[in-house]
């Protein structure tokens, strides 16, 4: 389980629904997203990438090191003419409030 | 109960990741109606979901296909198939341009060369490679993707496949798929030994955990022959989160040393086995831990953090997590600890699956197979996946258009009407159907699909070499596992579902067992140690070079598996019996 789902920001649009490699993502009756068996989850970042909200945050586990970091994705869609422009910005942000942005130049498929 | 329903295509892909996804286009190409079956989403499934930061099989400049297959076969320590190898090599630059001309990029010289790295590996930007993919499949023409749709039987008669069954997620329904030419293309098996971290980290696995072995359980059922399954590929990774560690390795030549600073490598040689030996051998000799470790500028560590991004976040997000709890200072030495992985069984590094001939022709007839799916050929990675997928797309072109021209007149060794022969696919389709709602008939117990799959895991990590013995087994012990294994299918068949979720996460376990048994087997009967990284026979713990044979085995007729001692291949073709 890595995966942390902001239901105060979630908006249900259902994007992430469509993505996960284990096919693990609903949404629920309050109509926010909802991971299946969260101890299937692979942290893979699939789901986050598709989220145009960034709602959905991936935290490493005490047992693998962590202490409570939050990383989202948020992809920009392609300038029509060039399909390697979008750039990919990954945010992290921490109990401590401080965030930090690291951009990648990747090409993105929108969302 | 299910509803099922009937589909017919030219050719059928089961699998879309590298492999399947590179098949369907280039069936398409061909003008062939394919459909490409998937049990997620194909924008990122399988082992590409989170992105790569490397193309690890490529011929660099100075080099010749035939170095690549030399390499692969030394880094096998001899076990493996030159046909195979060399087909393979002579494709991989190819489908480099082609993912370069879909969208990827990858990195280039001043000169506008691609810029190796070593002479066999590309650095691209490759977070975005499977949705560049998934498009470029959905852009083709004559493509069915049905999604959500896992594959669970071959509808197979002895030695030839008519079809395959699947359930589909979407539709709440099981479908009967027709085809004259089949592809497995389902990657390897996650799963089967006890996984290095705990409960809810469970799934946090190097190799994908969704590729649960389904397309081998289904080729093995069907009396397909398996080839080098003991084989199995132990990952050494970043510990926590066995994210690659090419980046460090090859991208910043990064030194594996022990707790004393010591670089040990040299002691233990560099195919992948003794690399992923030396690191076990320094722990157990009481030197661990073990690192990568190397120096980094500013702006080398932020490339680094990048790199992860693409295609092992958390990484990036384990490095950032040290660096808040005590800033970096610069020239930073960073030490990244490395770990070795649960065993798996596929046939993209390792040389564990179907048993193919050189056209990635199964043994059974309209059976096919590439990827990670397929054996004999290890050190394939994305580009070596791809390329095997071509050769086998390429062949079952020929073999359905061969059948379309009526001039040629097909030979078949068996002699059935059309309609004895429709009656029989349908007493296939029934009896699949039979089989799969047992499950929903079966009233809920204490066995469930979790406690199964911590038995077969337990067990194998026990007894079949995990983890947990050092990968380390013996013959009583495999004899043991053998016995365990056994119960625990005995009691899969009879577990409960309540819908098409529950069904297919039994189905799981219940693949991972049938899996998890040819192992065993393999592992039993090759008396030697050859690979001491992967797995040590410790009642053999030598090389053996009467050994030097490959190790294949098949379903017999009435029930067990026999083992096939095949005498290695060294030449460029290879063609089944
Ligand atoms: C973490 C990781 C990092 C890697 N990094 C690199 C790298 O940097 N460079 C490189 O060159 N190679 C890399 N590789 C290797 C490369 O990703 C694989 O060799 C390649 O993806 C194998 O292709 P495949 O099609 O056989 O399997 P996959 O790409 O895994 O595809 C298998 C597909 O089959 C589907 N499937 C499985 N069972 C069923 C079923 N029963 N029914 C329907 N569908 C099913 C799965 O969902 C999946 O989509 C990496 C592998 C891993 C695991
Ligand atoms: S991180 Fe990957 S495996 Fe986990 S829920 Fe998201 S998409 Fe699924
Ligand atoms: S994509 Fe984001 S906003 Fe939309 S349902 Fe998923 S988590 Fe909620």
């Amino acid at each position: 389980m890595s995966v942390f789902i902001d239901q105060n920001t979630c908006l249900g649009c259902g994007h992430c629904l469509n993505v996960c490699p284990g096919d693990l993502i609903t949404l629920t009756d309050r109509n926010t997203a909802l991971i299946n068996e969260p101890e299937r989850c692979w942290s893979c970042a699939a789901c986050l990438k598709s989220c145009p909200h960034g709602s959905l945050k991936l935290f490493l586990s005490p047992s693998l090191g962590g202490r409570g970091l939050l990383l989202t994705a948020r992809l920009k869609a392609p300038s029509s003419d060039n399909k390697k422009a979008g750039p990919i910005r990954w945010t992290v942000s921490g109990p401590d409030h401080l965030t930090e942005i690291i951009t990648d130049p990747i090409r993105t498929d929108g969302y | 109960m299910l509803t099922h329903k009937n589909l017919e295509f030219e050719a059928l892909i089961i699998g879309g990741g590298a492999a399947g996804c590179l098949a369907a286009i280039k069936l398409s190409q061909k003008g062939i109606k394919v459909a490409l079956l998937e049990k997620a989403f194909l924008k990122r499934s399988g082992c590409l979901a989170a992105g790569v930061n490397a193309l690890n099989a490529y011929i660099g400049q100075r080099k010749t296909p035939l170095d690549y297959a030399r390499y692969a076969l030394n880094d096998a320590h001899g076990l493996a198939r030159f046909d195979l190898l060399l087909s393979m090599a002579e494709k991989l630059n190819k489908q480099v341009s082609f993912l370069e001309s879909i969208g990827l990029t990858v990195h280039k010289d001043q000169t506008g060369r691609y810029a190796e790295r070593g002479w066999r590996n590309l650095r691209v930007n490759g977070e975005n490679i499977k949705p560049l993919l998934a498009e470029a499949v959905f852009r083709a023409q004559n493509v069915t993707v049905l999604e959500r749709t896992n594959a669970t039987h071959l509808l197979a008669l002895p030695g030839r496949v008519l079809g395959a069954a699947a359930l589909s997620r979407n539709e709440e329904a099981i479908l009967f798929i027709k085809s004259r030419a089949i592809l497995i293309a389902t990657g390897g098996a996650a799963g089967l030994y006890r996984p290095p971290n705990p409960g809810l980290t469970n799934h946090r696995l190097w190799y994908s955990p969704f590729n649960t072995g389904g397309g081998l359980a289904m080729g093995i059922k069907a009396g397909a022959e398996m080839t080098t399954l003991e084989m199995r590929f132990v990952a050494l990774r970043c510990r926590d989160t066995f994210a690659p560690t090419g980046t460090l390795a090859l991208g910043a030549m990064a030194e594996q040393t022990n707790s004393f600073g010591r670089e040990y490598e040299a002691d233990y040689g560099r195919t992948t086995s003794q690399r992923v030996l030396g690191a076990r051998r320094e722990i157990e000799a009481g030197r661990g831990p073990c690192y990568l470790q190397a120096e980094f500028d500013r702006e080398a560590k932020e490339q680094l953090y990048k790199a992860y991004l693409n295609m092992s976040p958390l990484q990036t997000l384990k490095f950032l997590e040290a660096e808040r709890n005590t800033p970096f200072s610069y020239p930073l030495s960073l030490r990244v600890e490395i770990a070795s992985s649960e065993p798996y069984v596929q046939g993209g590094h390792t040389a564990g699956g179907f048993w193919v001939d050189t056209n990635r022709r199964t043994t059974l007839k309209g059976l096919w197979a590439a990827g990670d799916a397929a054996g004999g050929a290890p050190q394939k990675y994305v580009t070596g996946a791809m390329a095997e997928a071509e050769i086998a797309a390429d062949d079952m072109a020929g073999h359905l258009n061969r059948d379309k021209n009526p001039k040629i007149k097909i030979q078949h060794n068996f002699s059935v009407t059309q309609a004895q022969d429709n009656e029989t696919y349908a007493l296939l389709c029934r009896k699949i159907q039979e089989e799969l709602e047992h499950h929903f008939k079966t009233p809920p117990g204490v066995i469930t699909d979790r406690n199964l799959t911590e038995a077969l895991q337990k067990t194998m990590d026990l007894y079949a070499g995990g983890l947990g013995t050092g990968y380390r087994y013996s013959l009583a012990e495999l004899r043991e596992a053998k016995k365990t294994l056994k119960t625990l299918e005995e009691l899969s068949r009879d577990l409960p579902a309540s819908d098409i979720r529950d069904l297919l996460n039994l189905w799981e376990v219940r693949e991972k067992l049938v899996v998890a048994q040819s192992l065993v087997e393999h592992l039993s009967a090759r008396r030697e140690t050859r690979w001491p990284g992967f797995g040590e026979f410790t009642d053999f713990p030598e090389k053996d070079d009467s050994f030097l044979v490959y190790i294949n085995s098949a379903l017999k007729e009435q029930g067990g598996l026999k083992i096939i001692r095949r005498p290695i291949v060294r030449v460029e073709r290879y063609e089944h019996e």
